[in-house]
């Protein structure tokens, strides 16, 4: 089959390329989730397969930010020990094989190649005119509720409502309101009659797309992501109005050119730094692993399933000291793929990772004999929600915020003064969506007995977790407590959609523990003992507490075994408190801690809550083990797997496509918020305003923000996050890791590509190789390791 | 009658899709998780924590006279996408159903 000439062509097929290209050209920013559920991407994923050096090059600097620090700011951390001499050394050497002499002498002639930085300056914030008319109809039309005057999206569509208001625009030029006109009504047809228009011939197209829509990524990304869900705009609209807007109004038919990122040379510098600045941090997460290690509880009391998030490592740490408590990671959502629907909420809401569509709905209900208590809760949310809707209600309407506030100011003020003044003492931060009357998750109504014994399998097939049980099995979710936060959902747990984990928890514990699901279970060769309770906990990381749920229905002796673990979580909760609060800005350390982190997280003024999953810096699947006497610092991903359980390497499979691809995106969306917080990052909290659930735009108008806020990431002082990638440890057979690296794309990209540095223990003790495109090589971080040395030493 | 499938990664079947609607088909089959082997290599549909990895097959069935021109858009896509599209004669027991 051969393609049509261009001029042979029907109207018909030229709409439906131009409709393709566009669909292409969208691959230049991934989908933004938006804060509803605030789920953490890699801004550059569509450009993944191309690798790690090809997005601080080119894929980055399409969208106008840089892909890796500036060699000034690499300088500064040479200068100020971050970076070790030794360290940078050996990054040369591993990128220039040829070069001789010694470590002094390699650094002077590598400093002396470049006196200052190459990497490109983000880009002026102030928009072009074609920006800005893009960005306030975005706006108007993806957030219709907060538009000045009613627009008509739901009837015409985000380019028929457009095209229908602006032709009658008094803001734009007349001779351009009349060439609007004079424009289809269909989005496609229009756009290929704009870029016709414009000169743009047949094989232009696809460049000149992709340039218009990085010019507002954050709209562009936003726009993916609606279609992807509610489909009721594409980004074919979007590139319809805009190539419009610059017909119409005779602007330049691209946008203006981006300053290129490093290539070459300025390239292969930028890599070297880059590995000398993680080579500490790699190096000391592999010095503390111990590889063949025996378990150091043979019996525990109680085991603990905690979500892989790196703010679990620290509960988990503290948990382990405090008696016999073996503790193993797992992605939070504890496999329950599905919609949940809370006590008294609306709707249902996916809970399971953003990579998985709901296959089913679990709804909470009262639990037998509690009705009476949970009528009394439903009316009081009913009557919260109202109250917060009267409250919002006039700022739909322009001017009556003012008036609204004359009238009820005197209502709020007292309410608005007590918050300001005991910041956080004395009122317990609440969520609307937390269950006070008893309550469990109707499984029975969401799955046949057959799916909740395959699901109950999978569960714990995955988890390695098929004998040996503990008396007691926690499967501990976590969310966090904050208030007055836009990116409350980017704190929660990013494996149940960017929300609370405890649901998820709680669905698995209730599964766990139905005797038909046992006995089911027993038959498939999983005996879990009578004497084995499983229920569910929740690890608040603004807090650290450990709440554990449904223990009212346990016997006596079970719920004394439960309470000495609360007991216990208590005081590991303490000490990492203390820990915690040696980071956080202006938190005090010592006794006061775990009371100072606690009001924080019910204080309206508090941009610090907590540190999210700043400095995260690794991944480590394998057994505890592993990593059972070392302390990583809330910094690295722990999740159990244990290889002998899983000869054929489904269970591996399953991690390395996707808990690895989420802590990636997770890695990713901090680096790149980190290295260029202007294009990538959301800005300071201070000066968002929301659109709607959509996002935040810094001040009044403009690009709709991606990635974290700079409050994620660093302070007035500078970063706190250290923009590292992800060191991936593996403990599994090479042909097992290869079997699956050649077998699945993602997995193939991540490791060639270099956006992760997997590595597997080495055939003598202490020894790592890592797994490139060319094979396993021997992996060492000498520099790092002399470094260390110097500063022991010291 | 012309049938045309494409196989696609989940990830690109929307588009997929909307070239469909677009072309004026008046539906189409959607098959989400399918398995094979190809350029790609093998795809198992392992889809416990990733369902967006796996593969999508759309199906739709559209006149005679409507098929070049989707074809064309399809072709298109898939000159920037991992996939694949099969063309066929068919038959179907409604045609009105599928004007």
């Amino acid at each position: 089959m051969t393609t049509t000439p261009a001029a042979h062509r029907s109207e018909t097929a030229r709409a439906l390329r131009v409709r393709a290209r566009a669909d292409i050209a969208a691959n230049v920013v991934a989908p933004y989730y938006g804060l509803d559920a605030a789920i953490a991407v890699n801004p550059v994923l569509p450009a993944l397969g191309d690798g790690y050096a090809a997005a601080v090059s080119s894929a980055a600097p399409a969208l106008g930010g840089r892909g890796v620090l500036g060699e000034d700011e690499f300088r500064a951390h040479l200068g100020a020990g971050r970076i070790a001499a030794a360290e940078l050394a050996a990054s040369i050497r591993r990128h220039r094989p040829d070069a001789l002499g010694t470590d002094a002498r390699l650094l002077e002639q590598f400093l002396a190649e470049h006196e200052s930085s190459s990497a490109p300056a983000a880009l002026e914030a102030s928009l072009d005119p074609i920006d800005d008319l893009v960005s306030a109809w975005c706006r108007a039309a993806l957030a219709p509720e907060a538009a000045s005057w009613p627009v008509p999206v739901d009837r015409l569509g985000f380019y028929g409502a457009w095209r229908a208001v602006a032709r009658r625009d008094p803001a734009l030029p007349r001779s351009a309101r009349g060439r609007i006109a004079e424009l289809p009504e269909a989005a496609d047809v229009a756009l290929m009659r704009a870029l016709d228009l414009l000169g743009i011939e047949d094989d232009e197209q696809l460049p000149a797309m992709r340039a218009h829509l990085a010019a507002l990524p954050g709209w562009t990304a936003a726009i993916r992501w609606r279609s992807m869900t509610t489909g009721d705009v594409e980004v074919l609209d979007l590139l319809a109005v805009r190539v419009a807007l610059v017909w119409a109004l005779g602007a330049a038919p691209l946008p203006a050119s981006r300053p290129a990122g490093p290539a070459g040379a300025a390239l292969e510098r930028a890599l070297i730094w880059q590995e000398a600045f993680e080579a500490r941090a790699h190096s000391a997460v592999l010095a503390q692993l111990t590889p063949g290690a025996q378990a150091v509880v043979a019996a525990p009391a109680a085991h603990l399933v905690f979500c892989i998030d790196p703010r679990s490592e620290g509960l988990r740490r503290h948990l382990e000291r405090q008696g016999a408590y073996t503790t193993s990671g797992f992605a939070g959502f504890f496999g329950i793929a599905a919609a949940v629907e809370p006590l008294a909420a609306a709707e249902s809401a996916p809970a399971c990772p953003v990579l998985l569509t709901p296959r089913y709905q679990v709804s909470e209900r009262p639990t037998p004999g509690s009705w009476r208590t949970a009528a009394r809760l439903i009316d009081r949310l009913g009557t919260r929600r109202a109250v917060r809707a009267a409250i919002k209600a006039p700022d739909a309407v322009a001017g009556a915020p003012l008036g609204w506030a004359e009238v009820t100011g005197w209502m709020l003020g007292p309410s608005a003064i007590t918050r300001s003044v005991l910041a956080g003492r004395g009122a317990r931060a609440g969520r609307p969506d937390e269950a006070a009357a008893p309550t469990l998750f109707d499984i029975d109504s969401a799955l046949t007995l057959g799916d909740q014994i395959d699901t109950a399998e999978v569960i714990l097939r995955t988890m390695g977790l098929v004998e040996n049980f503990a008396p007691l099995v926690v499967l501990v979710g976590h969310g966090t407590t904050t208030t007055n936060n836009a990116y409350r959902t980017a704190l929660d747990c990013g494996a149940c959609g960017g929300h609370r984990g405890a649901p998820n928890a709680r669905i698995a514990a209730a599964l766990l523990t139905a005797p038909a699901v046992r006995a089911g279970l027993a038959e498939r060769g999983i005996r879990i003992p009578d004497g084995t309770i499983v229920i569910a906990g929740e690890h608040d990381t603004a807090t650290d507490s450990l709440t554990l749920f449904d223990i009212d229905r346990l016997r006596i002796d079970h719920r004394q075994a439960v309470e000495k673990l609360g007991r216990d979580a208590a005081i590991a909760g303490r000490g990492l408190a203390a820990e915690r609060a040696a980071e956080l800005p202006g938190a005090p350390v010592g006794q006061g801690a775990a009371a100072a982190v606690a009001r924080r997280a019910g204080d309206w003024a508090q941009v610090y809550p907590e540190w999210g999953l700043a400095r995260n810096a690794a991944l480590i699947i394998g057994p505890r083990t592993l990593s059972q006497s070392a302390d990583l610092g809330r910094r690295v991903f722990l999740h159990s797997y244990e290889p002998q359980h899983d000869a054929e390497g489904i269970a591996l499979e399953t991690i390395l496509t996707a808990p690895l691809v989420v802590a990636h995106w997770i890695n990713a969306q901090y680096y790149f918020s980190a290295v260029d917080p202007d294009v990538f990052g959301a800005g300071s909290k201070t000066v968002h305003n929301l659109v709607g659930g959509t996002g935040v735009v810094s001040g009044p108008t403009g690009d709709l923000r991606l990635g974290l806020p700079w409050q994620s990431i660093g302070t007035r002082s500078g970063l706190h996050h250290e923009p590292l990638r992800l060191l991936v440890v593996v403990d599994a057979p090479r042909e097992r890791i290869d079997r699956i690296i050649g077998s699945a794309d993602v997995v193939a990209d991540l490791v060639h590509g270099e956006w992760v540095i997997l590595v597997r223990s080495g055939a003598t003790p202490g020894s790592w190789e890592r797994r490139t495109r060319e094979g396993w090589q021997p992996y060492t971080h000498e520099g790092a390791q002399s470094a260390q040395r110097e500063d022991d030493a010291a | 009658m012309t049938k045309i499938e494409v196989v696609a990664r989940t990830v690109d079947a929307d588009a997929v899709r909307r070239q469909v609607v677009a072309a004026g088909a008046t539906g189409y089959t959607s098959l989400p998780a399918v398995t094979g082997l190809g350029h790609h290599g093998a795809h198992e549909g392992r889809q416990l924590f990733n369902d967006r990895d796996a593969l999508t097959l759309v199906i739709t069935v559209v006149p005679d006279d409507r098929a070049d021109d989707l074809i064309e858009g399809l072709r298109s896509l898939l000159e920037h996408t991992a996939g694949v599209m099969f063309v066929s004669d068919t038959y179907v027991s409604r045609p009105h159903y599928f004007r």
